[in-house]
């Protein structure tokens, strides 16, 4: 009879091994001597113990787990501000805020075009008929986005970028860019001013 | 935290409510966006990604650095876990890779003895046990461990879960990728090689 593989050694130490071949290693010096090591190097291994952290590391362990996971769960949704990656790195209020901006900009855009051609689908408009709107208009709207910028503002101070999601304030990928796209170069210049403006707040 | 009610939304458009999370249950609620659900399978299997971690590396502090990148790992691909293993061989399998992964690329800092994981270890404790005693021992287990960390990788796992983790060798071969064959030959050339190394 053949002696036993390498994989028959191991059902013999688990004691699984079939009854005909369990015999052979019973008759069988060689395969005594080979299960024998076996054992005995399989105890020495076993005999090697793990020192228990103290209760104290667990709850430790656990909150650097949370804190990873929320690093990168914020990672993930900032995805959609990659065009500002840097203002997501320490500066999650100002890019809120920048993201609001650029809304609030883009909402203001839409307004303009749909007083101005009513009826038509605002995203249809060119782009280039976007500043043609009477002075009076500019002014009414200007103060109605300075009073939404302004609890805008206040309401994103200190909000995280996951909870402005969570609050449906949230911008579907690609529309930040189509809607900068969109914008006039007078508007471009403003939405510029007002980044710049709040990142020197900022200190970022 | 895990007495809690535990619901998210399920397929049919319905509410699933438990108190009682299966794993499957949690990973569907952290799915579904309920940042406790994963709270709760980090509690639930730290413990033995931690010491999966330890028995690669040999130092706390690596130790916890992998175990914490096998749970963010874990995090990141909860989508693609499907359900056909436990959850609990997911993470193991996540784990032998990241551990197998810095094995790859840093040799693992000698193990000294860390004031912190000397507070619940009994032996230090013991009076049965002589200075003498404990020395030869701890010398003993030092020459073990030096010896497991030459294995080659698929071996040195594949002891790790079947001593360490008294994993049955189906689970292991699920871990690691093998046939139950191959698990079962490994073992037996881990256990050759080890007493090799300890001559």
């Amino acid at each position: 009879m053949t002696h036993l593989s390498p994989a028959e050694f191991v059902d013999l130490v688990d004691g699984t091994l079939a009854a005909s071949r369990a015999a052979h290693a019973e008759s069988c010096a060689e395969c005594r001597r080979e299960a024998a090591l076996v054992r005995s190097t399989l105890r020495e291994a076993q005999g090697v113990e793990m020192p228990e952290p103290s209760p104290l590391f667990w709850d430790h362990f656990s909150d650097r787990v949370r804190g990873a996971v929320a690093e990168e769960r914020r990672s993930r949704h900032a995805g959609w501000f990659s065009w500002s990656s840097n203002l997501t790195r320490g500066t999650v209020p100002v890019a809120v805020a920048a993201g609001l901006v650029v809304a609030l900009l883009v909402n203001g855009v839409m307004t303009r075009r749909t007083a101005e051609a009513p009826g038509a689908a605002a995203s249809h408009a060119p782009a280039s008929t976007a500043h043609v709107v009477a002075p009076k208009d500019d002014a009414a709207l200007d103060a109605a986005n300075s009073e939404v910028w302004d609890v805008l503002t206040a309401a994103a101070a200190d909000m995280q970028i996951e909870d402005a999601r969570e609050a449906g304030m949230t911008v579907r990928p690609g529309a930040i860019d189509r809607a900068v796209q969109k914008m006039a170069p007078d508007e471009l210049n403003e939405l510029g001013r007002l980044l710049q403006s709040e990142l020197k707040h900022s200190g970022a | 935290m895990l007495a809690r009610t535990w619901s998210w939304p399920a397929a049919s458009g319905s509410k699933v409510t438990v108190t009682n999370p299966t794993d499957a249950e949690l990973v569907d609620a952290a799915l579904a966006g309920d940042r406790e659900a994963f709270d709760a399978i980090v509690e639930r299997h730290r413990r033995h990604v931690y010491q999966l971690c330890y028995r690669f590396v040999g130092n706390h502090e690596d130790a916890s650095d992998l175990a914490q990148d096998v749970f963010v790992r874990a995090y990141r691909g909860l989508k693609k876990f499907r359900g056909q293993s436990s959850l609990g061989t997911w993470l193991y399998r996540i784990g032998v890779n990241v551990c197998l992964n810095r094995l790859g690329t840093r040799t693992p800092k000698p193990e000294a003895i860390e004031p912190l994981l000397l507070a619940n270890d009994e032996r230090v404790a013991s009076q049965a046990e002589s200075p003498t005693d404990a020395l030869l021992r701890g010398e003993r287990e030092r020459r073990v461990r030096a010896a497991i960390a030459q294995l080659p990788k698929k071996q040195r796992a594949t002891l790790i879960l079947r001593v360490y983790h008294e994993l049955p060798h189906e689970q292991i071969a699920g871990i690691l990728g093998s046939s139950v064959g191959a698990v079962k030959a490994n073992f037996f050339h881990a256990m050759n090689n080890l007493k090799k190394l300890l001559q």
